[in-house]
């Protein structure tokens, strides 16, 4: 065993005593918990959006502190009433009682984007579950993300949860990533993050939640509002500068109602790039050996990125969209970019247009969100059911919308399930419900037809099918 | 509650605890049976040959300080010399998840 082996084993064997404790408590005491926690982090929320803000040099700290609100004040309203332990829901007509049992311990992984509030609603959903959380917080965060952990430890150990409930891996490494996601005595990896790591978690052997990338594309139909939509997408992509993965990526209008679009977007803050300025946003934009976007523009201000490509922006500038004519490996700036930039796609007419959404859905955002902005909701389903999106958000700032809660009535949540297109197990909005395990007690309810028919003939080759099948069902 | 009988024919320490074995009166109960085993070696001829027993019939919750004395409390003893008796159904299972059945002879 190497020392990281041993750094893993040493957690994981405290996590699963915690587990051991945990599984003991009842409905009320684990809610005590989850309120006392909720109350802490709710509590720190400015604090830990500034130091999250100072520590990444990304978004900005309002915006962080909206973040940390929607982890903890919206999570748990969410959860609240949630039942989570013991017999969650009894049918007498079916005979069955779903019995709720925790998992064990779940590792939590925190990405830099959104280290403090993933901190506080994992810690959430997871306690709510009775599940001990070992976190490992990006290098790039792990102070913001280490205080985060603090807070809601102490107020959880304070409440009566178990000793080592929380605990938050203190040295970076791959090895030490690969000892703890490989460990046998884990149950669960909760995984946000890049590509890589999200892929390393389904590789593990264990259990995985992973959320894959987003590129999502926004479809302006002639029937919408387009200073509504304009105005709504803009506060979603520049809100902490785009760090949210379900936050917009990339326009799609048809040419007769482009004109208004462009006015509108240019009259409330956004700026166009000439074909030589989306040369040189995408000589900073792009990191040239990976081919997605680099590290240094990730959350960082319009401004602050149009200086570093040598583009000069106009006043009042919070956006910049850069006109393509194509989508994929030859147009970088038509994949995921978590900054105030967006793609803008002028297409001859409907069709072509929700083809251009099929193919940047398709480029690296499968099963992730897809945006619409319309008044006819025929073209909403049509939309929707074209796209490979866990939701599709319609009217609605992408960022906060696909998060939940805010606009709609989706779950809120900081991890987005993306479905089997991006190698998930679930489309849904991550949250304490899928962090239990449901027993299912299946009392004797004869089925009718079947104990009442004589099961001899499925022996005899003279009955067909079609001849079985009537019998079966006959006088029903 | 904690309570203790010492039989001195079979070399045998037990415990006979009872109620929440929580965080807080933890110390004060891994001080008492440290304490009391130390007393009962002393009167054996053979102090390795002192055994220690958990009877756990009245426990209704244990904490992880608790389980963490029970680690504590066996290694004060030969291997195989401490187990558990008595634990109820949901005790026996929080030592089960926790690995520390057949550790501790939990039964």
């Amino acid at each position: 065993m190497n020392d990281f082996e041993k750094m893993a084993d040493e957690m994981l064997e405290k996590a699963q005593i915690a587990a051991a404790v945990f599984q003991q408590l009842n409905q009320k005491e684990t809610d005590r918990i989850v309120e006392k926690v909720f109350h802490a982090g709710f509590n720190a929320r400015v604090k830990l959006a500034r130091m999250a803000h100072e520590e990444t040099g990304m978004g900005n700290w309002q915006h962080k502190v909206l973040k940390n609100v929607i982890a903890t004040q919206l999570v748990y309203e969410s959860i609240k009433n949630m039942k989570t332990v013991g017999v969650i829901s009894e049918n007498h007509l079916t005979g069955i009682t779903e019995i709720a049992q925790p998992l064990g311990p779940i590792f939590a992984i925190v990405p830099v984007t959104n280290p403090t509030s993933t901190v506080l609603y994992k810690t959430l959903i997871c306690l709510k579950s009775r599940n001990p959380v070992i976190f490992s917080v990006h290098r790039n965060a792990i102070n913001a993300g280490k205080e985060a952990v603090r807070i809601c430890y102490e107020a959880a150990l304070k409440a009566g949860a178990p000793d080592d409930c929380l605990q938050i891996v203190q040295e970076h490494s791959r090895e030490l990533t690969h000892a703890i996601m490989t460990h046998p005595k884990l149950a669960l990896i909760l995984a946000t993050g890049g590509t890589g790591l999200v892929r390393a978690a389904y590789s593990s052997g264990n259990p995985a939640i992973g959320v894959g990338p987003g590129n999502v594309p926004v479809f302006i139909d002639k029937s919408a509002d387009i200073p509504f939509a304009v105005s709504s997408v803009i506060s979603s992509k520049t809100f902490d500068n785009g760090t949210i993965c379900a936050s917009e990526q990339s326009i799609v209008v048809e040419k007769k109602i482009s004109g208004k679009v462009m006015a509108e977007f240019k009259k409330q803050g956004g700026y166009f790039l000439n074909p030589e300025e989306v040369k040189k946003l995408e000589n900073v934009a792009i990191d040239p050996s990976s081919g997605g976007m680099s590290a240094a523009i990730v959350g960082k201000p319009a401004r602050y990125i149009a200086d570093l490509a040598g583009i000069m922006l106009p006043e009042n500038v919070h956006l910049m969209l850069a006109p393509l004519n194509g989508i994929g490996k030859d147009y970088p700036l038509s994949g995921e970019i978590l900054a105030p930039i967006l793609g803008y796609f002028e297409c001859d007419s409907y069709n072509d247009a929700i083809k251009t959404c099929i193919d940047l859905n398709f480029l690296g955002g499968i099963g992730h969100t897809a945006s619409i902005y319309a008044n006819d909701d025929k073209r909403v389903i049509e939309f929707a059911q074209i796209m490979n999106a866990g939701r599709i958000v319609v009217n609605t700032p992408s960022s906060q919308g696909a998060v939940g809660w805010t606009y709609n009535t989706l779950a809120p949540s900081l991890t987005l399930g993306c479905g089997t297109g991006g190698k998930n197990i679930t489309t849904e909005n991550i949250s304490a419900q899928h962090l239990i395990n449901i027993q299912r007690v299946a009392r004797r309810r004869p089925n009718y037809s079947f104990h009442n028919f004589d099961l001899d003939r499925y022996n005899s080759e003279k009955f067909t099918g079609k001849n079985l099948d009537s019998a079966y069902y006959k006088n029903q | 509650m904690l309570e203790f009988n010492f039989s001195k024919p079979e070399n045998k320490l037990v415990c006979f605890i009872s109620g929440r074995m929580g965080t807080e009166n933890n110390e004060a109960f891994l001080s008492r049976v440290t304490d009391m085993a130390g007393e009962s070696k002393k009167t054996l001829a053979n102090p390795a040959s002192l055994k220690v027993c958990f009877d756990m019939k009245e426990v209704t919750y244990i904490a992880s300080s608790f389980i963490r004395s029970c680690i504590v409390v066996s290694r004060l003893v030969e291997d195989g010399n401490f187990n558990i008796i008595n634990a109820s159904p949901v005790i026996k299972k929080t030592f089960k998840i926790a690995g520390l059945d057949e550790l501790l002879k939990v039964k």
